[in-house]
Formats: C-alpha cells, sequence, structure tokens
C-alpha cells in the first residue's frame, strides 16, 4: 500500500480543528466543529481507496492495463454523507431549541446543578 | 426461507410508515398492538428455530459472501432481538395505559418503531458498516423521541447525549475506514479469518482499542458514561424504559460480538482493560445511585452500574463468563424495564418521584409494592431471583480466572444495589405518605401495573427455571465462542446456487 501522507496530514488538521470548535462554547461554533468531525471521518473513508495516482476512475472501463481506483469506500462515504447531513439538521434544529429556550447562544450555566429537570425557567 | 431473518428489521420499518400516515385511525392502537405482539412471537420462533437448525444468514442480491450485505441470526442476535422486541411491547402496553389516544402524541410510535427497526438491525447485520448504519437509522429515531415531549426549557438535557454520539459516530466511521484500509472487507466472518491470521499486528491492537472504545461510549462504561444519566430522566417513561432497558445493551451486544467474534482471543491486554473498566463503572454507577433522591434518577444511575457486570463478564473472556453475560442481559432487560416501569407509575400517582415528597405506596398499592420487590430484590441478586443466577455465574466465571480483587468490586457494587434499592422502598413504599401528598390510582395506573406485571411473571419464570435459561445461554455461549459456527453459516451462503446475478 502505498503512503498517503498528504490525505492523512489533512483528515489530522481538519479533525483537529474540529475538536478546537466543538470545545469552544457558542454554539454555532460547535456546530460547525461536528459538522467537520463528520467530513474529516468521511475523508478518513476515501484515504482507504487507496493512492489514486495512475489509477483509473472506477467505473470507467476503457483503461487498459491500469487497475481501478477501490470504489467501496466511496460507496460508504455516500452513505455516510446522507447520514451526517440528517444528524446535522437535526442537531441544529436542537441548538435553536435550546437557544430560544433559555435566549442564550453559549453553553455557559447549561449544566447548572438542579435544574435538569425543567422545574425551574430563568427568564 | 432464509430471508425471514430480515423480518425483525422490515416489519417495524413497514409498521412505521403504516402508523405515520394513520395518525387518527379508529383502530391504530389494537393494529399496531397485535403487530408488536406478532414481532415478539415472531423473534421467539426464530430464537427457537436458530437453537435447532444453526445461525440463519442471508445474503442479499445473491451476491458471493465478502461482497455482499449479509444478516446472520445466530443465537446471540436473536435472543437480543427477542429482547427488545419484548421491550417494545411491554413499553407500548404501558403507553396504552398511561395515556388516552387522543393525548398520545401521533409520532411516538412511529418513531419507537423505527428505533426497534434500528437496534433489530444492529442485532442481526454480518457487516461492520451496516452496524453503524444500523446505529445511526436508531439514534437519529432516539433523538427525536428524546426531544419529541419534552417542556420548557428541558431541550439541553438531550445536548450530551446527542454530542456524545455524534463523536461516537465520527469514531465509528472512521473505525470502519481502518478496518477495510486492514482486511479488505467489512463483512464480519471475513474479517474474524483475516484478523485470526493477523495476531501480534499492532494495528490490529489499536482497532480493537478504538472499536472498545465506541462501543463502551454506547454502553456508558467508565470514564465514557457521563452523559446517561444527564439525558435519560428527561424521557417520558415507555420511552426511559426502552432506552433504559435496550440502548446500553446494544453497546454491550456490539463488544461481545467485537470479542465474541472478530477480533482473535489473543488481544488479552484489551480484555484486562475492559474489565477494570467494568469494575470503576459497578462501583461508581452504584454510588452515584445512592447519591440521588429522585427514583428515576436512581434506576438510571443503576443502568450504569449494571452495565458494568455485563463487560466485566465480556472483559473475563471465557465461555462460562459469555454464558453469565447472555443469561444476565436477559434477566436486566426485564428487570431494568420493570422499575423504570414502576418509577413512572409512582411519577403518575404522586405527582413527582423526589423520595421526600413520595410514601404510602406500600398501604394503597400492594400489588404495585409486591412488583417492585420482586424486582428491586432481582436487581440486588438475591436468591432465588433471576439476578441471584446472574451474579453467581459472573463471580464463578471470576473466581475460575482468579480474579479476586474484581470479584470483590463486584460485590461491593452488589451491596450498593441493594442499598439503593432499599431507599426506594422506604422512601417511596413503606414509609406513610407525608402530609398533603396523596396516591391516586386509578384504572390508569392499575393497567400500567398490569404491565409491569409481565415482565415481573418472566424474572421470576427466569429465577425458578433458571435451568432452561442458563442451557440457552450455554448455548449461545458455545456458538459465539466456536468462531467457526458464525463464519461457516455466512459462508456456506457461497454453495447456494441462486439463479441471476454473481459477480
Amino acid at each position: 500500500m502505498s503512503t498517503q501522507l498528504d490525505l492523512a496530514l489533512l483528515v489530522a488538521v481538519v479533525i483537529g480543528v474540529a475538536i478546537y470548535l466543538c470545545l469552544s462554547s457558542r454554539f454555532h461554533r460547535v456546530l460547525l466543529g461536528f459538522l467537520l468531525l463528520s467530513n474529516g471521518a468521511n475523508l478518513a473513508v476515501l484515504g482507504m481507496s487507496g493512492d489514486p495516482s495512475g489509477k483509473a476512475a472506477a467505473l470507467v472501463a476503457d483503461a487498459p492495463g491500469r487497475p481501478p481506483v477501490d470504489p467501496l469506500p466511496q460507496a460508504l462515504i455516500l452513505t455516510a454523507i446522507v447520514i451526517g447531513f440528517s444528524v446535522a439538521a437535526y442537531f441544529t434544529v436542537l441548538l435553536y431549541r435550546i437557544y430560544t429556550d433559555g435566549q442564550n447562544a453559549t453553553l455557559a450555566g447549561l449544566d447548572d446543578p438542579g435544574t435538569g429537570d425543567g422545574k425551574e425557567r430563568a427568564s | 426461507m432464509t430471508a425471514l431473518v430480515a423480518l425483525p428489521i422490515f416489519a417495524p420499518l413497514v409498521l412505521a410508515l403504516v402508523a405515520l400516515v394513520t395518525p387518527r385511525w379508529r383502530f391504530r392502537r389494537p393494529a399496531l398492538g397485535v403487530a408488536f405482539a406478532g414481532l415478539f412471537g415472531f423473534s421467539v420462533w426464530l430464537m427457537l428455530h436458530v437453537q435447532q437448525h444453526g445461525p440463519m444468514a442471508h445474503g442479499f442480491g445473491g451476491w458471493a459472501v465478502p461482497y455482499g450485505i449479509v444478516l446472520v441470526g445466530d443465537s446471540l442476535a436473536t435472543i437480543m432481538v427477542s429482547l427488545s422486541s419484548l421491550t417494545a411491547l411491554v413499553a407500548v402496553l404501558f403507553g396504552y395505559a398511561e395515556q388516552h389516544a387522543r393525548d398520545e402524541h401521533p409520532l411516538r410510535l412511529p418513531l419507537l418503531l423505527l428505533l426497534v427497526a434500528g437496534v433489530n438491525h444492529s442485532f442481526l447485520t454480518g457487516d461492520l458498516f451496516n452496524l453503524f448504519v444500523a446505529f445511526e437509522v436508531f439514534l437519529l429515531a432516539s433523538y427525536a423521541l428524546l426531544t419529541l415531549e419534552i417542556g420548557d426549557g428541558q431541550a439541553r438535557n438531550a445536548l450530551p447525549y446527542v454530542a456524545i454520539n455524534l463523536v461516537g459516530s465520527a469514531l465509528l466511521l472512521m473505525s470502519c475506514a481502518f478496518a477495510y484500509g486492514l482486511f479488505g472487507t467489512l463483512n464480519m466472518a471475513e474479517m474474524a479469518e483475516r484478523a485470526a491470521g493477523m495476531v501480534g499486528d499492532s494495528r490490529l491492537d489499536l482497532l480493537g482499542l478504538m472499536l472498545m472504545l465506541v462501543f463502551g461510549m454506547k454502553a456508558g462504561v467508565f470514564p465514557l458514561y457521563y452523559w446517561l444519566p444527564r439525558s435519560y430522566p428527561a424521557m417520558t417513561t415507555p420511552i426511559l424504559a426502552f432506552h433504559g432497558a435496550m440502548l446500553t445493551k446494544v453497546g454491550i451486544y456490539a463488544l461481545a460480538r467485537l470479542f465474541g467474534t472478530i477480533l482473535p482471543g489473543e488481544l488479552v491486554w484489551l480484555h484486562e482493560v475492559l474489565a477494570w473498566a467494568a469494575g470503576l463503572t459497578m462501583v461508581i454507577g452504584g454510588l452515584g445511585a445512592l447519591a440521588q433522591s429522585r427514583i428515576q434518577q436512581i434506576l438510571v444511575y443503576h443502568v450504569v452500574s449494571q452495565v458494568g457486570y455485563l463487560v466485566l463478564a465480556i472483559g473475563w473472556f471465557s465461555t462460562a463468563s459469555y454464558m453469565a453475560l447472555i443469561f444476565y442481559v436477559a434477566h436486566l432487560v426485564m428487570v431494568k424495564a420493570g422499575l423504570l416501569f414502576i418509577g413512572g407509575i409512582v411519577r403518575k400517582a404522586q405527582g413527582d418521584d423526589l423520595l421526600k415528597t413520595n410514601g404510602g405506596l406500600q398501604a394503597a398499592a400492594p400489588m404495585l409494592s409486591l412488583c417492585f420487590l420482586a424486582l428491586a430484590l432481582s436487581l440486588a441478586g438475591i436468591p432465588p431471583l433471576s439476578g441471584f443466577w446472574g451474579k453467581f455465574m459472573i463471580v464463578r466465571a471470576g473466581l475460575e480466572q482468579g480474579q479476586v480483587t474484581l470479584v470483590v468490586l463486584a460485590l461491593v457494587a452488589s451491596v450498593l444495589t441493594l442499598l439503593s434499592m432499599l431507599k426506594i422502598w422506604l422512601g417511596a413504599f413503606w414509609k406513610p405518605a407525608p402530609e398533603g401528598v396523596q396516591v391516586v390510582l386509578d384504572t390508569q395506573t392499575r393497567g400500567m401495573t398490569a404491565a409491569v406485571g409481565i415482565l415481573v411473571a418472566l424474572s421470576l419464570a427466569m429465577g425458578l427455571g433458571a435451568n432452561a435459561f442458563v442451557k440457552l445461554a450455554g448455548n449461545a455461549a458455545e456458538e459465539t465462542f466456536s468462531r467457526d459456527t458464525y463464519g461457516d453459516s455466512v459462508r456456506a451462503l457461497n454453495l447456494v446456487p441462486i439463479e441471476g446475478k454473481r459477480p
């Protein structure tokens, strides 16, 4: 298996940025962080097709003598993207709901003890 | 014929669509109730069939084995499917008793059906990527259920659950990628064969560690359990009971499958790590339960504590411990669901489940008290109830390996369980009702108690007729450990001639 250092670095950077964003306290950053995280994972799957240089596209038959790229990881990504999209839609709505509940788009105060049962309502 | 193994997945999917488009149909509830009962009946039939005739594998589209998608119903998987169908059936009946048809949220039943479809798919799939897809299907349904009927200001309780599962999903997807890179296939039977030839390769250890992390997160193993007691209590009772009883068990099943079927048995250090994490989970869950003052929160911490026992059995990794695991899972699903239902009944009868304001249920509702006592003592492991046999087998499997420290931890956790069950018993049942607190019992709470009665009866049957269940668990454990049975049943698909396409 040929080395794909460039793709590995790209995955590392994308996921590093994603973790950095997830750990901040503002909702829009957290949301972007999770979107990046799922894309980083998708890139890692793409890497499993192997080094594409010199290989033919998977579904093109007229490339005699050249081995095709492994198409399966691309099928896997397609599924993962669809799933990631639906989860992202849910997560956006959830964060919006929390925002309208508390009029506050940061994570500050969400963890107060004794407020987890929804009995109180800070205005 | 073998396509029948897909029925526990497809039937709930189709029913979910039917339930979605018929929100006002007069016979919706009876029809769906019968459907859930039918699903349970079919799952039990499938389990017994697999016991007699060996694992049932089906490859879709007639593709040759490492390429196509396969479903495999072996003993372990079909036992889990039966348990999830049972829990769903009781949850639905409980929900019928709890609310009038017109008060029920029209999306609750369709989402519950989707949840069941996803959970069953993750038990039956023979393919790692399909496991990821199944996880996502049931997670989306469970996110939706978690926030479907919440009140003002409760949406934030869902945040830890959703966040940790988003991280878990990304990790699982990457693990799938690495597994594909390592083995060149995601078919579990094929992966097992290729992994067996790679013992000593550190990449195999890393992949095992990653998958263990992901499934441990789903199961709620220490130190990855924090989300569970935060998010679960916000749900309505039937949904909470299904989640508490089944969803952590999906993680347990995946761990059992990972170590029992896919990875070779030589990864001893991973088993050790798992066993010690389990020991801490048990004790911390037990201590957490003692510190709570609400019934549902105590019980939810117990979900964490009991997951410890199960993971301990996986970590000890022998046929005896797997037998204990399978028996204990079956016991736990029934008992845990039953206790969470009872917590819901108390909430309904007294308006709240804060132990300070509860009381007097022992005099007002003797049947309910009896149910609670049977389940609580079973959870704590008092003979001859089902929990005793489960714990006895786990402890014996540990002592056979000389794991004295962990056995002591397990017994300590058992005492903690008993103490917190006593706390609920004294607070809600034995103590006279505090002044101004009413016990409202009507046809609804009686119907709810009857639904719990099903679980109590089954759990008692499991304790008194332990022999039959132990035999079943023993068969399933042996089948899981003789890896050939699983692999052969999948590879046998290549021998069946199918007209039409072949790669």
